[in-house]
């Protein structure tokens, strides 16, 4: 049971994000509700019915080489292992693993080739850039780690589903530190399929907006590094939080679209609280997925009033994609870097854009500055198209 | 808690073909579904059936039925199409039908609404030792009690633009195996026998290349369990799915009963192993 298993905590975060690489550019942003959604550069979106997204302006150096998002994934990872202080001779590389939680993962890399030629054909390096299983194993060769490694996608829920599946290798004793997250690069073909049902915002993601019209892709990386508290404590590392429980659930209703109840979702959030041994009462924070999409919002917002019943006019619930986009694989890690400095400082970063309260949605959102308040412990939502549904509970030191 | 296979299936794409395989998803509307979706949820299908008719299981309720799948090409023939739809056409509205099956987990998305299965759900990615991470995954779970059964997946399709085209490999197919995956105990409880036992599962990873270091960390993780139990005569590391070879020896246990084994795989980078044990009184 939960009680009996090591206490999992945070020892180190690294982000890549359209508000800056780093973990103080990113949190500077968020707080100051800067909004880094703006016109996309890379590629062609004239015929696109918005032209906006939040992209990394800042790419690493070699990211022209093979893909950008294991590009984004390393230098996350290797910015969290430093914060961390996760030296060779801290903790063997042999007992290090790698998790990243992907929805697209290298396919971008295709997208530049069929650019190039319609008709190409990759030669055996682009080929293993374009092998999924490289958004683990590029962090994990450059950092030099050994463990287990494996890409996990769960749609847009993949950087939690990698967050809990290093909390389960090392409840697990599979590994003794796991750098875990999620990294994902705007595709142009995820561009055409969102316009294609007529998700694509115009300008801005309204996350439970009246008027909210859709979503804006974007991309990045953010990293966590993942002990068992006692490892942790014993070799002097700093912990930013705890991870107190998960769940994975399928909504099992649609593709593309929610149920309208939000059963998977009020089932996910309940066995993720129920896992971290934490009631509904408990929460002091929800970081939603809030897509700024009619369908997802209203549904959300009703699964989260569903678990908090009247608490949820007191809870305070952001959502970060109204600053930097659907980040798509990386959304939910950067979810959880924000619900980790949420906890530190105690300040919710506001949702940007908002004008009119939806009636549908009637729960207690952050909007216009951040809000000071205590959080001890801080849900985050992340909803998948597939119906993949991830929840962690995360929690103070 | 040990998990054993209680039911196992594979298949491959030409066999979709088949009357008796393709009554398997009649009525369903998958005409715009990709073929690895197609051929996953039959597969997953004959899966269930195969348990039901070993073992006379097992029926739990669809919220407690996880699914796990591991690839490396689900969707990318679909993705590309998508890309190169939009990308020629004069407005790119590409066929909104064509997005969701351009994804990772649409294999497992399908499964989850047509089976369905609405516990755990994931798709995971680690060259052929992924089938291993998926078996690992759904042991937590049932471990974990977040689920009572599970599909535990290998869904792979040959791509023209993926390494194994361009690295000349010639050994994935288009193809999927499923196995029924479930706590031993619940089985025996039922008057059933699992037919494979699964043991312990390692995986490791080398940085530099060096996968024979890699293979024998995970190997002695893996045999940490059962030490020199394990028959010695072990597989060698190969590319071929580890679902793939277990869906094999869950339906030949008879024959092929020796006490523990292990099972290999391996890439240039990533090696795992799992240790097995066949159960002679659960053999079909």
């Amino acid at each position: 049971m939960p009680t009996q298993q090591p206490t999992i905590v945070v020892t180190g975060i690294g982000v890549c994000s359209p508000l800056g690489t780093g973990v103080d550019a990113f949190w500077r942003g968020a707080l100051d509700g800067a909004v880094a959604t703006r016109p996309l550069t890379r590629f062609d979106t004239a015929r696109l019915s918005s032209d906006r997204g939040g992209e990394i302006a800042q790419t690493p150096a070699d990211a022209a080489n093979g893909s950008l998002a294991a590009r984004l994934a390393e230098e996350a990872a290797t910015h969290a292992v430093d914060d961390a202080g996760l030296s060779a001779a801290a903790v063997a590389p042999e007992r290090v693993g790698v998790c990243i939680g992907t929805v697209m993962a290298t396919r971008p890399t295709v997208e530049r080739w069929l650019r190039r030629d319609p008709l190409a054909r990759p030669d055996a390096r682009d080929a293993e850039w374009a092998d999924p299983a490289e958004m683990s194993r590029a962090p994990a060769r450059r950092l030099g780690l050994a463990g287990p490694n494996c890409v996990v996608a769960t749609g847009c829920a993949a950087a939690n589903s990698a967050i809990a599946w290093g909390a389960d290798a090392l409840r697990a004793g599979r590994a003794d530190a796991m750098v875990v997250g999620g990294a994902d690069e705007i595709s142009q073909a995820m561009l055409m399929m969102f316009d294609s049902f007529g998700l694509l915002a115009p300008d801005a993601v309204r996350p439970f907006d009246r008027d909210r019209e859709g979503l804006l892709l974007g991309e990045g990386a953010a990293a966590l590094v993942l002990e068992r508290e006692q490892d942790a404590r014993a070799r002097g590392a700093r912990v930013h939080g705890q991870i107190l429980g998960w769940a994975n659930v399928a909504d099992a209703y649609h593709l593309t679209a929610p149920h309208p109840d939000g059963r998977g979702a009020v089932r996910a959030m309940r066995r993720a609280l129920a896992h971290a041994d934490v009631e509904a009462g408990a929460v002091d924070h929800v970081s939603a997925h809030g897509t700024g999409t009619v369908a997802n919002d209203a549904v959300e917002a009703h699964a989260i009033r569903e678990l908090l019943g009247g608490k949820s006019d007191e809870v305070p619930v952001t959502a970060l994609k109204s600053l930097v986009g659907h980040a798509q694989g990386a959304a939910s890690a950067l979810e959880a870097v924000a619900c980790l400095l949420t906890i530190r400082d105690g300040l919710v970063p506001p949702i940007a854009n908002h004008e009119t309260r939806d009636p549908a949605c009637d729960i207690d959102i952050v909007t216009g500055s951040a809000r000071a308040v205590p959080v001890e412990v801080a849900l985050s939502n992340a909803f998948g198209f597939g119906g993949n549904i991830e929840c962690v509970v995360f929690g103070a030191p | 808690m040990t998990c054993g296979v209680t039911g196992a299936a594979a298949l491959t794409g030409l066999e979709l073909e088949q009357p008796a395989i393709a009554e398997l998803l009649r009525g369903e509307r998958l005409r715009s579904v990709s073929l690895e979706s197609r051929l996953l949820l039959a597969t997953a299908r004959l899966a269930l059936r195969d348990a039901h008719t070993r073992t006379g299981g097992p029926e739990v309720d669809p919220d407690e039925l996880g699914v796990v799948v591991a690839t490396r090409h689900a969707g990318l023939h679909d993705y590309v199409e998508l890309f190169r739809e939009g990308s020629e056409a004069e407005h790119p509205r590409v066929r909104p039908a064509k997005g969701p099956q351009s994804g990772f987990t649409a294999p497992a998305a399908y499964a989850s609404i047509l089976l369905p299965a609405a516990g755990p759900n994931a798709t995971v990615s680690n060259g052929p030792v992924g089938g291993l991470d998926a078996l690992r995954y759904a042991a937590d779970r049932l471990a974990a009690g977040d689920a009572s059964a599970m599909l535990v997946c290998e869904d792979e399709i040959t791509s023209e633009l993926g390494p194994d085209s361009a690295l000349n490999r010639e050994d994935v197919r288009q193809r999927a195996a499923v196995l029924v995956l479930e706590r031993e105990s619940a089985v025996r409880a039922r008057g059933a026998a699992p037919s494979v036992l699964l043991l312990r599962v390692a995986t490791a990873f080398s940085p530099t290349g060096e996968v024979a270091d890699a293979q024998a960390r995970a190997d002695d993780e893996a045999l940490a369990v059962s030490g020199n139990a394990v028959h010695s005569a072990a597989a060698p590391p190969e590319r071929t799915g580890v679902v793939v070879r277990l869906a094999r020896a869950a339906r030949h246990t008879q024959r092929a009963s020796r006490g523990p084994q292990l099972l290999r795989a391996s890439d240039g980078w990533s090696a795992g192993a799992a240790v097995i044990d066949p159960q002679p009184e659960g053999g079909c």
